[in-house]
């Protein structure tokens, strides 16, 4: 996916915190929020060092300064292994193992001693020049992965010499007080060794609305920006910046005016929250009577914790790709097993959907040999993937099969196309009940089955494959940005990527007729189901079952208690008439208009 | 003086991303514990690496797959060799 849709514009203004230029970027908005703080830089870079000649009996000491500053760095990080195998456990921890391993290189080690004493030169100088040439020689390699080992290399180089020159290293922590945290990108051990109390907001260089940052940030509730392309050239430690998770604005050393436009904004931000969470505990039911069931779409586990306490909904879409991207190894059926249970007890009396992982695409396994694809949205992905790779498809179809003797499990086929991979995903699905039984383990046999309707193929076809499952979801997100052929990533043609378009609509209405003729149900779990304005639309048309990110239940439930299902079923019939998406969205914008009016972006 | 003992061997790499940071402070570990020097290289040529250096062994950029030739010398060169293949074929005890 493209992210350097960013751009930037200087100002000459002046602040009177810093003599510096307010700086405006523009990246992706990827969970929502608006923060004010000070930037916490997390980086890798090799910064520069001075270099300076010793004089003979200076040589010495300035390698036990050297070994010092080893045996420092060597202890801070045995700190932090500790921290993160705390949090994520003794695996996740074991990167730091191999950092403590580099500390302790004997090769480094001896290679920088007798760079000190033959170029009698300082201890910062030479540990850097050595540490280069090997940065330098995998830098050359042209495989990624290989280029990979430089962000561990950079990493625990940059903590020795920090130490070598006496900088505090700011362990993320141990943060005094919350800060923005501005990094290149971030892996899982970062985010992992990081209090999230103590983090305001992170904004990173690169990344897509589906990089880690991006997950941990929105399953954590913490605001936060990626791609932004020039962040780590104009902000440094300790500059005040402000930004918008949600439209992807970051202004570096912002003016008055910027803050107090902001300050403004935050507040109507958080009485607006106060609002809707006032109504979180009342039941999703029109004026006239229809219960709406919601739930919540997840990302990772932990997410479940708040989903139950403030919401009580459940789980109409567990992403899996989580356990996959980002790791070093495939994940065993196991670690599934295990992560699928929780979630399956945790979210009880509610039931949970788990889709089996959507690879391909944007997101990528870093262990798989994935070939080049010139179009990697019209590749190999989702279901293709999983069809592809048998042993990886029957291991999660295991563990998703053992998890459902503790609760109540659906599972879910991303991408699917056509009546043969339907068939072939039921007999997948077969297969491995058959092979659990024969070992002797639980699992529900009448388990669900449903597929996303996210392809135009398939939103065309539902009359046919509805025989073969139990439920329907529609992916918005795909079906949007399939049949118009619009990547919604890529700024010169995102305003093809239209939801309220009469071609979704006609799709929609197709898949929901044909569900209800088979006497099999339909939910929503795309972004449009996130937008109060669609809403009218999707009841319309006769779905009453939506899924979302759990941030948009407040609204969409404040708008469902404030309308009635036939009037939005009398809509959806003048929507039918309607040319253009901007007409369609005027209708919408009108039906909530008259209903809920602070529910409309002001 | 007694002539030290060299043996080598080649092994295979099963390893799924090759020699990355955690397999290779794994092996790095495993080296040390052994008196003997003990140098790796990729079997179809390439420069040797001290198999002691976790910094040295993620300069080889060996796949998953490839051959390595494992030399060793020293008093305990078998003993070494055995520990070294196995963690090599056996994946560093990753799955």
């Amino acid at each position: 996916m493209p992210s350097n849709n960013t751009s930037q514009t200087t100002s000459e203004k002046n602040e009177s915190n810093s003599d510096q230029p307010t700086v405006r970027l523009r990246g992706i908005g990827v969970s929502a929020g608006i923060v004010m703080g000070r930037v916490l830089y997390f980086g890798q870079e090799l910064e520069s060092v001075p270099e300076r000649e010793l004089s003979q009996d200076e040589v010495e000491s300035e390698v036990s300064r050297f070994q010092e500053a080893l045996n420092l760095s060597y202890a801070q990080l045995e700190e932090i292994k500790e921290h993160v195998a705390e949090v994520l456990g003794e695996k996740d921890a074991s990167i730091f193992d191999a950092h403590m391993m580099l500390v302790a290189d004997q090769v480094i080690h001896d290679e920088v001693v007798s760079g000190i004493r033959e170029q009698r030169r300082n201890a910062e100088f030479v540990y850097k020049d050595v540490v280069s040439r090997y940065t330098e020689a995998l830098q050359d390699m042209k495989d990624s992965y290989v280029r990979d080992r430089l962000t561990d290399i950079r990493d625990v180089a940059s903590r020795v010499i920090r130490n070598l020159q006496g900088d505090e290293v700011q362990e993320i922590h141990q943060l005094s007080s919350p800060r923005v945290v501005v990094a290149h990108d971030l892996s899982p051990s970062d985010t992992a060794s990081m209090e999230h109390e103590q983090v305001l907001g992170f904004i990173t260089a690169i990344g897509s609305r589906t990089s880690h940052t991006a997950l941990v940030a929105r399953s954590s509730g913490i605001p936060a920006v990626v791609g932004a392309k020039d962040i780590l050239k104009y902000a440094v430690n300790g500059d005040f910046i402000i930004f918008d998770g949600n439209r992807g604005d970051v202004i570096i050393r912002p003016s008055e005016e910027d803050v107090s436009y902001y300050e403004k904004r935050m507040e109507e931000q958080d009485h607006w929250f106060r609002n809707i969470e006032k109504e979180v505990a009342l039941p999703p039911i029109t004026l006239d009577g229809f219960r709406v069931q919601l739930s919540a779409n997840i990302e990772l586990p932990e997410e479940v914790e708040n989903i139950k306490k403030s919401y009580g909904v459940g789980i109409g879409l567990f992403r899996t790709e989580y356990l996959f991207v980002n790791q070093s190894e495939l994940p065993t059926e196991q670690e599934q097993f295990e992560a699928y249970r929780q979630v399956t007890q945790e979210i009880l009396p509610q039931s949970v959907i788990i889709r089996t992982v959507d690879i391909g695409g944007d997101k990528f396994l870093s262990h798989i040999q994935t070939p080049n694809e010139l179009n990697p949205f019209l590749g190999v992905r989702a279901v293709r993937f999983s069809l592809a790779k048998p042993d990886i498809f029957m291991t999660q179809l295991r563990a998703i099969l053992r998890a459902s003797a503790y609760g109540k499990v659906r599972v879910m086929f991303p991408m699917i196309g056509t009546v043969e991979e339907t068939k072939s995903v039921v007999a997948y699905v077969k297969e491995a009940q058959n092979q659990l039984r024969d070992e002797g383990y639980d699992f529900n046999r009448y388990l669900d089955i449903g597929i996303m309707v996210e392809l135009p193929a398939s939103a065309m076809l539902a009359d046919q494959l509805a025989p073969h499952v139990d439920f329907f979801s529609i992916g918005t997100n795909d079906l949007i940005q399939y049949t118009l052929a619009a990547d919604r990533a890529n700024p010169e043609i995102a305003y093809l990527y239209q939801p309220s378009h009469p071609s979704i609509i006609r799709l929609m209405h197709n898949v929901v007729r044909a569900a209800y003729d088979h006497g099999k149900w339909v939910s929503v779990c795309g972004e449009m189901a996130a937008d109060p304005v669609l809403i009218p639309l999707i009841m319309g048309m006769g779905i009453h079952e939506l899924s979302m990110s759990s941030v948009a239940l407040g609204p969409v439930k404040r708008l469902i208690r404030r309308m009635r299902m036939y009037e939005a079923e009398e809509m959806l019939q003048s929507v039918f008439a309607c040319e253009t998406s901007d007409e369609v969205y005027q209708l919408c914008e009108q039906f909530v208009q008259e209903r809920a009016p602070e529910l409309l972006p002001g | 003086m007694e002539e030290e003992k060299t043996a080598s061997r080649t092994c295979r790499l099963n390893n799924k991303l090759g020699l990355h940071a955690r397999p290779a402070s794994v092996l790095a570990r495993k080296a040390n514990e052994f008196e003997a020097e003990i140098r790796i290289a990729l079997a179809d040529g390439g420069e040797e690496v001290n198999a002691k250096s976790i910094m040295e062994i993620m300069m080889l950029a060996a796949e998953c797959g490839a051959e390595l030739h494992v030399t060793a010398k020293g008093e305990d060169a078998e003993e070494a060799l055995d520990a070294i293949e196995q963690h090599l074929t056996n994946n560093f005890g990753e799955e």
